[in-house]
């Protein structure tokens, strides 16, 4: 918390700031609050055109001058016309299988890694930190081909399996929780191993509770990143009883062009999860975003 | 001496129980780590050696032949001029916005905190959704943009149709998609710094704009060179917005590297081995650039 009375008029023995300090104040902020906004809009308009784009009907859509508002509400003709085109339930319940089938794992396998290599001390730890941390640098983008094969070679090709187990262990999942685990006080498993707990009830009962809102953030961060993965499910998901919503969407409305109010339906309906996901762990998502960066 | 007389309280053999705990909490991690990301690197300099669809049976070897292959082929040199065009105006334009939205939201506010949580929401947004929001946003016929565009005076606005304008487009969307997360990212490095030094810069009688330049930009050095280096690998990278708003259209102008990659191995004719080669130029050159902002991150921080 900064004091801005201290920092503006920085010897004045007075607390109060006289009116005229405020009143310019006020006047200056102005143009950075016009742009402030000008920025929202830019960002809100197309997102929320898009979603009233779903009540629109056909005719409304195409009609010219384009509305912003709907006149009437035509949402449930859009989305019936939306489950007959396309198994959008079939893909929803496959993208929660991808998004939560990887998150899980991902939780356990990486928090436990980042456990180990925050709180003991064994021989080849710097080399195994050195490996993870190579990991990094390698793009997605440079591995897929060579990953596809070597999915398609194990027979996963179109399979829960291909989708899921490559995309478990994360360095950087790794890495936020080894730093969790690294803030928290010397010692602590000392009392529970006299109290002759064994290694893993330390890790699962007291050390895996007390850095919860890491874990939050990759839960949300980790579902987030599922659900909205192109890349991956199109490369080894191409089934189409196996699409997921993105590559489902990505598919069905590059091919109908012409369908413009079952486009802005499916593709808002298909953001509702992630978007009540946003509304309630905001901090937890700019915290995993603050702390590590972009990931890719 | 002391530290070594206290590690000797404990005895050699649970020191070594607790190795082994260590060695077992890694194992899952370690294993799915090279066996899906370390083999397939490693595999990828054999695969691009190759003349091969998936069929390893029928891999036929040919050297550096399809590096060779890669350099004469004109629509993949066209596809590397497209990235580099789309990384060179997609993130100075990032970091611009980033630092500047980052200095005005830096105080916790509560009007701050409204706008940063509007400008974070697409990162929720899937690919598709922003591609799709906005190919119909700016659709010739029905796009309330392209509308608005018309209404302000700029006549005839068809700009993902356009062969010189779909591209700028693409980087458009992109940072409207992420310049939210550079700004927080930004917002946290400035939030980090000590009042003390504001205030002793007040003392000397320095404006905002002069503290901006004097204090929070030199403090925000570090976080600011980060970004630079994950926005340039990001930007080398650009996949999925292309591919969900343009796929590579009009005319092959925004067919950027990974998208024509991506083309070569899964649809045209899973040339794996010929698509593998041009992904190790990608690397090496997402390499060059890791290695040169390492360098530079460690000359400014001494």
């Amino acid at each position: 918390m900064r004091n801005e009375t201290m920092k503006s008029v920085p010897l004045a023995h007075n607390r109060k700031t006289p009116p005229a300090v405020v009143a310019k104040r006020i006047i200056r902020y102005i143009p950075v609050f016009i742009l402030l906004v000008f920025f929202a809009f830019l960002l809100l308009a197309p997102l929320l055109w898009m979603c009233l784009g779903a009540f629109k009907s056909d005719p409304e859509v195409l009609t010219y001058p384009p509305r912003f508002f709907p006149v009437g509400n035509n949402f449930l003709k859009n989305w019936e016309n939306v489950l007959q085109q396309i198994d959008f339930w079939g893909m929803t319940v496959n993208t929660a299988i991808y998004a939560i089938g990887t998150t899980i794992p991902a939780m356990f396998v990486n928090a436990l890694a980042g456990y180990a290599f925050a709180r003991f001390r064994f021989r080849g730890k710097n080399f195994l930190f050195l490996l993870f941390l190579a990991t990094m640098m390698i793009p997605f983008q440079v591995i897929m081909v060579p990953l596809y094969l070597e999915v398609y070679y194990i027979g996963w090709l179109n399979s829960f399996w291909g989708l899921i187990i490559p995309k478990i262990a994360s360095a950087y999942w790794i890495f936020l929780c080894r730093a969790a685990f690294e803030g928290l006080p010397k010692d602590l498993e000392d009392a529970a191993r006299i109290d002759g707990m064994n290694e893993f009830g330390i890790f699962t009962r007291i050390m895996l509770p007390l850095i919860t809102p890491t874990m939050i953030t990759v839960l949300l961060l980790s579902i987030n990143n599922c659900w909205n993965d192109l890349l991956w499910p199109m490369i080894v998901a191409s089934k189409s009883s196996m699409r997921t919503l993105s590559n489902g969407l990505a598919i069905f409305i590059g091919n109908r062009t012409d369908n413009y109010s079952s486009a802005f339906t499916a593709a808002a309906v298909s953001m509702i999860p992630m978007l009540i996901l946003y509304l309630f762990g905001q901090k937890y998502f700019v915290a995993g975003q603050a702390t590590s960066g972009i990931k890719g | 001496m002391t530290s070594v007389g206290s590690r000797r309280l404990r005895s050699k053999s649970f020191e070594r129980k607790l190795e082994r705990t260590a060695y077992l909490f890694i194992l899952p991690a370690a294993i799915l780590l090279i066996a899906f990301c370390i083999v397939p690197m490693l595999g990828s300099f054999w695969v691009s050696m190759q003349k091969m669809g998936v069929d390893l049976g029928q891999a036929e070897f040919v050297g550096l032949d399809n590096y060779t292959k890669a350099l004469s082929d004109r629509r993949f040199i066209q596809s590397i001029g497209i990235t580099l065009k789309y990384t060179a105006v997609e993130v100075p334009l990032q970091m611009i916005i980033g630092v500047l939205l980052s200095a005005l939201l830096a105080k916790n506010t509560r009007l701050n905190k409204l706008f940063r949580s509007i400008y974070f929401l697409p990162v929720v947004a899937s690919a598709v959704t922003v591609g799709v929001t906005w190919q119909l946003v700016l659709h010739s016929n029905i796009g309330i943009f392209t509308y608005w565009l018309k209404w302000l005076g700029f006549a005839d606005v068809n700009l993902l149709n356009n062969t010189s304008t779909a591209i700028y487009v693409v980087v458009f969307v992109a940072i409207w998609k992420t310049f939210g997360i550079s700004a927080i990212i930004l917002v946290s490095a400035i939030q980090n710094i000590p009042d003390s030094l504001f205030e002793a810069s007040a003392l000397d009688g320095a404006g905002k704009v002069r503290q901006f330049f004097s204090v929070t930009l030199p403090s925000i050095m570090p976080s600011f060179w980060f970004l630079l280096m994950t926005r340039i690998i990001g930007s080398l990278q650009m996949f999925d917005i292309v591919y969900t708003m343009t796929g590579g259209g009009p005319s092959r102008s925004t067919t950027t590297m990974v998208v024509y990659i991506y083309d070569q191995a899964f649809n045209s004719m899973n040339k794996t081995g010929y698509a593998t080669a041009m992904s190790e130029f990608l690397f090496a050159g997402i390499m060059l650039v890791t290695a040169l902002m390492y360098y530079i991150m460690n000359k400014t921080s001494d």
